[in-house]
């Protein structure tokens, strides 16, 4: 795997649980060592250096606040480590407790805080010197939901505000999305595809990142490309497709198995016929509120669609369904790359 | 319906009579010999031998307890020697086992070992604690005599270092196998080493593990007497329990002073 | 973008220049700090069980002089010893004390463990002044004992005839002494058994308990169909501790009967002390000693095969 992160950058690094994403973080941190390979920070290779020599600071996933210290002691321990003088202690502590709006827990110990608090304390220790890189495993995992989102808008705030070079594992999505500079997609201990985040959302490198990202997840359906009639083949129903498309598939495909990833939203469902439109049965609809999920049945499969809240819509009831051609995905059967 | 409820209610709180009733009787025969003991101890000689034995002394006296310490400055009686004997050898003993112990339980709590896959070493350890000390008392005694040791206090802190290493290495190890890695990977990141993370992060967090532990392994050395009957024949280096066990071996058992030194040791 | 700091990881192909540069000597390197830390350890383990069992093998094969000198080497010690009738006659003394004490403080073990297994402040408190015994010196043990048992002034047979009944000479007949040592182990150990007992009791799965009841098994049924098969790993545990400790047995002996009367109460552990202090035979003292210890490994070997088999078959 090779990875480089720009200066000041905030990139993410998600991926499904046991990806390896975490071992990662870890390995930069100097918590692991690699089984082969070199780390850099800056022009500077730390790959032997031990953690306290790379100048780095993290936030845990548990947190990992000292239980028998206070939160001036916490967040000042690193700089207790590095002998820095107490009053300048002091000032840094309040500085970064203003930052946080922490300042009346300073003298508290760790269990007499909420989650919330905890993860602010958590982010005091990692910010008050300054690290060269910053790094996040997975921190906001143990929040509510509700605090989680408050959190991510604070943590993107204080990145902007600080400029630290910043490192952020994950296993969200949204998180993802919404925080990122640039994502870095991993699975299977493979990087996957790195990217701007609407650069990965709307063109996903290969069948397994269009899948993972996106919710409701991309409809995928496996097909054949017909190269004599120009046509593609989904058992259900046939796709007709313009002239540039056929070249363009003639020259990508590795063969004639391919998968045709078409994003919720970009499913057109009518409940009157549609002549290029392909029948569809109702399985379920599942209303949102602001919009409204309906999965149905073509053939063996099965396609989500994002509708309007409102679309009368019943169980087995009859429907055509239309796609956008130029936001269709298109992915080579073997390979799993993005052909279009 | 409403009979047969209250029966039930009935019969319940019977048993629980029942049930109180054998634990408080099981307590009394538990604490009554440690009662009759301390009872004794502050009985006057003439009391001790009264063909009425009472459960509370007639008269109280603190005479054997004085006596001892009176001893120690008139004809040099040893009982306080030995306590100071024990109190030497018990710490030190602990100290070093706690120190040594404590490295190994940690190494064994947090890094995978290639000597000790699949906890191989942790048990070896353990068996090592199984062995009956009985069997290696005569070699221990052949060698603490060729290094000159016989009848030292390093004799007895040498033999129970051994025997409590092994126990304190799995207490701590369970102690330390609680506290969270991540505390210490933390501290690491922060700026200590991996051994000022372990001193300052872990062991604080350990603490009660520790007190726990040196409990135990006081306990045990305390109340040990083979070993320290074997390996220490002089009154002025005796630990407590072969202290104690001269004034038994006497004709005539002074058992006022007998029990006062016991309650004091207890 | 000059400037730019890069933070990042490569493959080895990529820096192939890199790899394995400084390699820090054997005493610095991190990899090797566990080692260090767990070394001495295994050297004090080492030094202090392994290489006197070796040499306690060694010694059992030395002849020693009057004086505790060594004479040479021989294989007479274990002929000896296996030969005597005194080492039989103690080792059968503590087989029959060590089974009759083990079964005796399981039982009471058990029973004590249910007593108390509710959970409520009084049985809270209970529970400590239950284990008070194994906490009290065993030599300080004897002694009350020694206080209470004694046949002219002792408080036992003060209180035998205030009820009415025949005094009992507790340490004066081969019989009783044997059974008031074998009191004297119960009054001390039972607790043991009892805390590990309880301990296992606690974190014993509740759902069994309630699908039983649920199934209308009486509380009998359920002792011996649940709780007993549950706790059968831990009463194993307890048993082989209180065994291998039994077989060793001294202090009490030491105080109370110095073996006696006659040889009725002289366990292993009291002879070879005997023989290695007052005769400094100590090539035979190491041999009678290294047989108890064979026959302490076979039989908490036997027990934990029999035990588990058991359980294996009975448990699927």
């Amino acid at each position: 795997m090779n990875l480089t992160i720009k200066d000041g950058e905030f990139l993410v690094l998600l991926g499904p649980s046991g990806c390896g994403k975490s071992t990662a973080l870890r390995m930069l941190a100097g918590l692991e060592d690699p089984s082969s390979g070199e780390i850099y920070i800056g022009h500077q290779p730390v790959t032997d250096m031990d953690p306290k020599e790379r100048d780095i600071s993290m936030v845990f996933q548990s947190y990992a606040l000292y239980p028998h210290m206070s939160v001036y002691e916490n967040i000042t321990y690193p700089l207790k480590i590095r002998k820095t003088p107490k009053a300048e202690r002091k000032k840094k502590a309040d500085e970064i407790a203003d930052i946080l709006e922490i300042g009346d827990l300073l003298n508290r110990k760790p269990r007499a805080l909420s989650g919330g608090q905890r993860q602010r304390v958590a982010l005091g220790r990692s910010l008050i010197r300054q690290p060269n890189v910053f790094l996040m495993d997975e921190p906001l995992s143990n929040l509510d939901a509700k605090l989680r989102v408050h959190m991510r808008g604070e943590i993107k705030r204080l990145h902007s505000e600080l400029g630290i070079t910043s490192l952020y594992v994950t296993h969200d999505q949204t998180e993802a999305m919404t925080m990122a500079d640039r994502i870095a997609i991993m699975e299977g201990g493979h990087l996957q595809q790195l990217a701007q985040p609407n650069e990965i959302y709307h063109k996903p490198a290969n069948k397994y990142i269009g899948g993972f990202i996106g919710s409701p997840a991309m409809n995928m359906v496996s097909g054949y490309w017909k190269t004599k009639e120009g046509k593609i083949d989904l058992d259900a129903f046939v796709w007709d497709i313009d002239r540039e498309w056929q070249e363009i598939l003639e020259k990508q495909l590795s063969g004639e198995n391919m998968y045709l990833g078409i994003r919720p939203e970009d499913v057109e469902v009518s409940a009157s016929p549609i002549s290029e439109g392909i029948e569809a049965e109702v399985y379920v609809v599942e209303p949102l509120g602001k919009e409204m999920i309906a999965i149905m049945k073509v053939g063996d499969h099965t396609i989500t669609a994002i509708v309007e809240p409102d679309m009368p819509l019943d169980m087995n009831q009859k429907v055509w369904l239309t796609f956008n051609s130029n936001k269709v995905h298109v992915f080579d059967g073997s390979t799993e790359k993005k052909v279009v | 319906m409403e009979n047969a409820k209250t029966g039930m209610k009935a019969k319940r709180l019977r048993g629980e009579i029942i049930r109180y009733i054998t634990l408080f009787g099981i307590c009394l025969i538990v604490l009554f010999p440690i009662y009759w003991m301390i009872i004794t101890s502050f009985k006057p000689a003439g009391e001790l031998f009264a063909s009425d034995q009472t459960f509370f002394p007639q008269n109280f006296t603190l005479q054997y307890y004085i006596d001892p310490i009176d001893g120690v400055v008139s004809s040099g009686s040893p009982f306080i020697g030995f306590f100071l004997n024990s109190m030497i050898v018990a710490s030190v003993s602990m100290i070093i086992c706690l120190v040594i112990g404590s490295l190994a339980a940690y190494s064994l709590a947090r890094f995978e070992l290639r000597i000790n896959k699949n906890d191989r070493l942790s048990f070896a350890i353990l068996t090592a604690r199984m062995l009956p000390p009985i069997v290696v008392i005569v070699p221990m005694y052949l060698i603490m005599q060729s290094l000159g040791l016989l009848n030292t206090h390093w004799a007895m802190i040498i033999v129970y270092t051994g025997f409590n290493l092994p126990f304190v290495v799995w207490m701590m190890k369970a102690f330390f196998q609680e506290i969270p890695p991540d505390l210490e990977e933390s501290a690491m990141v922060d700026g200590d080493s991996r051994m000022k993370a372990f001193y300052k992060i872990v062991l604080p967090l350990a603490a009660p593990g520790l007190v726990a532990t040196s409990i135990f392994t006081l306990i045990l050395t305390w109340n040990e007497f083979l070993f320290a009957m074997f390996l220490l024949n002089s009154a002025d280096m005796m630990t407590l329990p072969p202290g104690i066990a001269t004034y038994i071996t006497q004709y005539e058992t002074n058992w006022g002073e007998l029990t006062a030194a016991a309650t004091l040791a207890v | 973008m000059s400037t730019q700091r890069e933070v990042g990881k490569t493959d080895p192909n990529q820096h192939p220049r890199m790899t394995k540069k400084t390699k820090k000597s054997i005493f610095k390197h991190k990899h090797m700090l566990p080692y260090w830390l767990i070394l001495p350890t295994l050297l004090l383990i080492g030094l202090l069980t392994i290489v006197p069992l070796g040499y306690s093998i060694y010694v059992s094969f030395q002849d020693f002089d009057t004086f505790g000198n060594p004479a040479g080497f021989t294989g007479s010690n274990y002929a000896d010893v296996l030969t005597s009738g005194t080492y039989w006659n103690s080792m059968g003394i503590t087989f029959a004390y060590t089974f009759g004490v083990v079964a005796i403080e399981m039982f009471l073990g058990l029973v004590l463990a249910l007593l108390v297994s509710k959970d409520s402040k009084v049985m809270g408190y209970l529970r400590w002044v239950l284990i008070i015994p194994m906490m009290v010196s065993p030599l300080v043990v004897g002694i009350i004992f020694r206080l209470m048992l004694n046949a002219d002034m002792g408080i036992a047979n003060y209180m035998l005839s205030a009820i009415g009944l025949p005094e009992i000479n507790f340490l004066g007949t081969s019989l009783n002494a044997f059974l008031s040592i074998m009191l004297v182990d119960i009054w001390q150990w039972t607790p043991m058994c009892f805390l590990i007992i309880l301990a296992g009791l606690q974190s014993l799965p509740q759902d069994p308990y309630e699908a039983a009841r649920l199934d209308g098994a009486s509380k009998l049924q359920v002792l011996r169909d649940i709780t007993l098969p549950l706790l059968k790993p831990i009463i194993v545990v307890a048993l082989v501790i209180r065994t291998m400790d039994a077989l060793r047995m001294f202090d009490q002996v030491f105080v109370l009967t110095q073996g006696g009367p006659g040889r009725a109460t002289e366990v292993i552990s009291f002879l070879m002390y005997r023989v290695a202090m007052r005769f400094s035979d100590f090539g035979y003292a190491a041999a009678g000693l290294f047989i108890l210890l064979v026959f302490t490994i076979l039989l908490s070997y036997i027990m934990v095969r029999t035990l588990n088999r058991n359980q294996k078959e009975g448990g699927v």
